[in-house]
């Protein structure tokens, strides 16, 4: 990691080991380093943090944050790293959904960059085409990474926001989505799938599949995380790539009409660590901007703060647009329960809905049964 | 009353010399590695999945005692016996087909031929494929644009979407089970196979045995132990099916090919709720070892020649 050398070379007393742990094990990975005592002294933590705050192995930073560092950030963004009455985390960084697409592509069908979801639809249907004549369709509009396996509830749950409903209630205790605007949100990018057939359906191919399609010109539209670029500079690097912001669906607040899914992760401190104004002064550096400039440009991701953001890829087209979009992100629930237990249930909601078990209202209330079940305890 | 004991009713205990005294103590020390290896890594391991099961909390962080609470909310939970019977499925349908297939091939290569070593590499081979590796081969030769698909379709059959329906998603997983385990088993049967002394074939040809009545009436009842090693191997592994779902399927569509160990994975790893999936080991544990003593039972008797 480059930030590492220049953290090497202002601070030669401090000796970093960078660790890269891979996303796949990153769950069975922490969860054994901090069960055995061995936890690394500072480690990246997602959304994820509360099981490992709940269990008391994070220090509470709280003593240590500037009100220069403070300030950086909004008020908001602090609530995500807070839990238990502790600050968990340093927001760090953001990766907020754009949508990618084919400019080639759009191009050929003179097609606008939608701006509501009625023109997202039209376009994703005027670039749906089955190109040989075999009755097959080999071209597609769009596609949404809910092809095989585990589903990805964050390439649904944008539309949820953008329809005007939430992860959950506002007290907490229920899905905030078993309701009109939910059961519209749900339905209307699942129609994509199963009704309009402007995205691959689930099983139709595997999501490496999809994604050379893509590579390949087949895909028009890919709605996914900024970093998703990164792999297509590097797969695809003649593609002619565009990016735009989530287009507007019916909430009536301007700015959650646009809401895209942005995982936040932030830095903390490992409760055990021997190092701790060792681990802080690491922690510190990598919040200045230039030197979180320099992993965060490596590899395709934003700072935590938009204006950061916004700063440090003004000259990038692709990642502009990304940094544009960190005001209309959210993030999952601050509750240990979500990933554990909640997680879980709506994977299997969304599945069960994309293959037509359930309709869309029956799913979600099925699903909001148990949670609520689940957030009573 | 007539005394069936064959033993002496009183005999003078032999005291032990000094030789053999060591002997008893070397063979103590000979197994007293993998004792300890048995006691660190399967009996300690088990004992503490024992105590968590009674407790509620996540892989980090302080439990709390919650009694049976683990328990029951599993029994009360319908999809951990929707797993269970999945893994019922496998054993039915691997085990039988698995058991022929392997028992056939061993017969081939029960002979010795100048092309023997050749087969017995090839059929050693799958053996040596990591389970990854297997299961992607098999997902693309079962996806949609696979080339089994192609066949079918060149043979004008439908080509069915495999991996996205619960039954023959099951069925493919199945496949790449028995493809990877046969290879035990046949070298199993090939040794057991090989160990019958040839007087009993010899005996069969001169009392005109067919080759049928002599493999049902010498070679099966002669490879009973055998076939029982393998029937238990076999159950075993398939209530242990874990890694073919994880990487074909990720226990997929809608749950149908997820197992029960996939579960315990899911529940202690992923979902950090370790009490729970505690709770379902030492329930799958008992599950397997009531079963394990039913089959040892059933094929009691040993035979000799």
């Amino acid at each position: 990691m480059a930030a590492c050398s220049g953290f090497a070379e202002e601070h030669p007393e401090i000796e970093v080991e960078f660790l890269v742990t891979p996303w796949e094990s990153w769950n069975e990975k922490y969860s054994s380093a901090f069960a055995g005592g061995t936890p690394p002294d500072v480690c990246y933590m997602t959304e994820g943090f509360p099981s490992f705050a709940s269990a008391g192995q994070l220090e509470d930073l709280t003593p240590y944050i500037t009100e220069e560092l403070r300030a950086k950030y909004t008020d908001e963004l602090w609530k995500t790293c807070e839990y238990n009455g502790i600050t968990a985390r340093v927001p760090f960084l953001n990766l907020t959904s754009i949508v990618f697409y084919n400019k080639a592509m759009f191009a050929e069908e003179e097609i606008e960059i939608p701006q509501t979801w009625d023109e997202l639809l039209a376009a994703a249907k005027a670039l749906t085409k089955d190109t040989d004549g075999d009755g097959k369709t080999d071209q597609w509009g769009f596609f949404m990474d809910l092809l095989r396996g585990e589903m990805n509830l964050h390439q649904i749950a944008p539309f949820i926001y953008q329809s005007g409903a939430t992860f959950l209630n506002e007290d907490g205790t229920a899905l905030g989505f078993n309701n009109p605007e939910g059961i519209r949100g749900i339905q209307y990018i699942t129609d994509f799938m199963v009704k309009d057939n402007v995205a691959p359906a689930i099983g139709s191919y595997s999501a490496e599949e999809a994604q050379q399609l893509f590579y390949d010109g087949k895909v028009a539209m890919y709605a996914q995380q900024c970093q998703f670029g990164q792999e297509v500079k590097i797969n695809a690097p003649d593609l002619e790539l565009g990016a735009f912001m989530m287009p507007a669906g019916p909430n009536p607040n301007e700015a959650m009409s646009r809401a895209n899914y942005g995982g936040n992760g932030g830095l903390s401190m490992a409760a055990a660590s021997k190092e701790k104004e060792a681990a802080w002064t690491f922690i510190k550096f990598l919040t200045f901007e230039e030197n979180g400039a320099i992993y965060l440009h490596a590899n395709n991701m934003l700072d935590a703060s938009a204006e950061v953001s916004q700063r440090i890829w003004a000259e990038d087209e692709i990642m502009s647009v990304a940094a544009e979009s960190v005001p209309n992100s959210y993030s999952t629930p601050v509750d240990p329960r979500w990933y554990s237990q909640v997680d879980p249930i709506l994977k299997l909601m969304i599945e069960e809905i994309l293959r037509g078990a359930k309709d869309v209202e029956t799913a979600v209330a099925d699903a909001d049964a148990q949670v609520k079940e689940i957030l009573a305890q | 009353m007539k005394n069936t004991n064959t033993e002496p009713a009183l005999r003078p205990k032999r005291r032990r010399t000094g030789v053999q005294k060591r002997e008893i103590a070397s063979g103590y020390l000979f197994i007293l590695p993998f004792m300890l290896l048995l006691a660190v890594f399967a009996i300690l391991p088990i004992f503490m999945t024992f105590l968590q099961s009674f407790e509620q909390g996540g892989t980090v962080g302080p439990r709390t005692f919650v009694g049976l609470k683990n328990y029951m909310t599993i029994l009360a939970d319908r999809k951990y016996l929707d797993y269970l019977f999945n893994n019922f499925l496998y054993i039915v349908m691997a085990l039988p087909v698995g058991q022929v297939i392997a028992f056939g091939l061993a017969l081939y290569l029960r002979r010795s031929t100048l092309l023997s070593p050749l087969f017995e590499t090839i059929y050693f081979m799958p053996l040596l494929i990591s389970m990854v590796a297997a299961s992607v081969m098999m997902s693309y030769l079962f996806s949609v644009n696979g080339p089994i698909n192609y066949l079918l379709e060149l043979m004008d059959f439908a080509a069915p979407n495999w991996l996205n329906e619960p039954w023959s998603a099951r069925v493919v997983i199945v496949i790449l089970e028995i493809w990877k385990g046969c290879t035990f088993y046949i070298y199993i049967y090939v040794a057991a196979l090989r160990g019958i002394p040839n007087d009993y074939y010899e005996v069969g040809l001169i009392e005109g045995a067919s080759s049928w009545q002599m493999l049902c009436r010498v070679t099966l009842p002669l490879m009973r132990n055998s076939i029982l090693l393998c029937v238990v191997m076999s159950t075993i592994w398939q209530f242990q099916l874990f890694d073919s779902v994880y990487t074909t399927t990720y226990g997929g569509p809608l749950n149908s090919t997820k197992s029960i160990v996939y579960a315990i994975y899911e529940l202690t790893f992923k979902n950090n709720l370790t009490g729970l999936g505690a709770a379902l080991s030492m329930l799958f544990l008992v599950i397997i070892l009531l079963i394990t003593a039913l089959q040892l039972k059933l094929n009691k008797g040993d035979i000799e020649y």
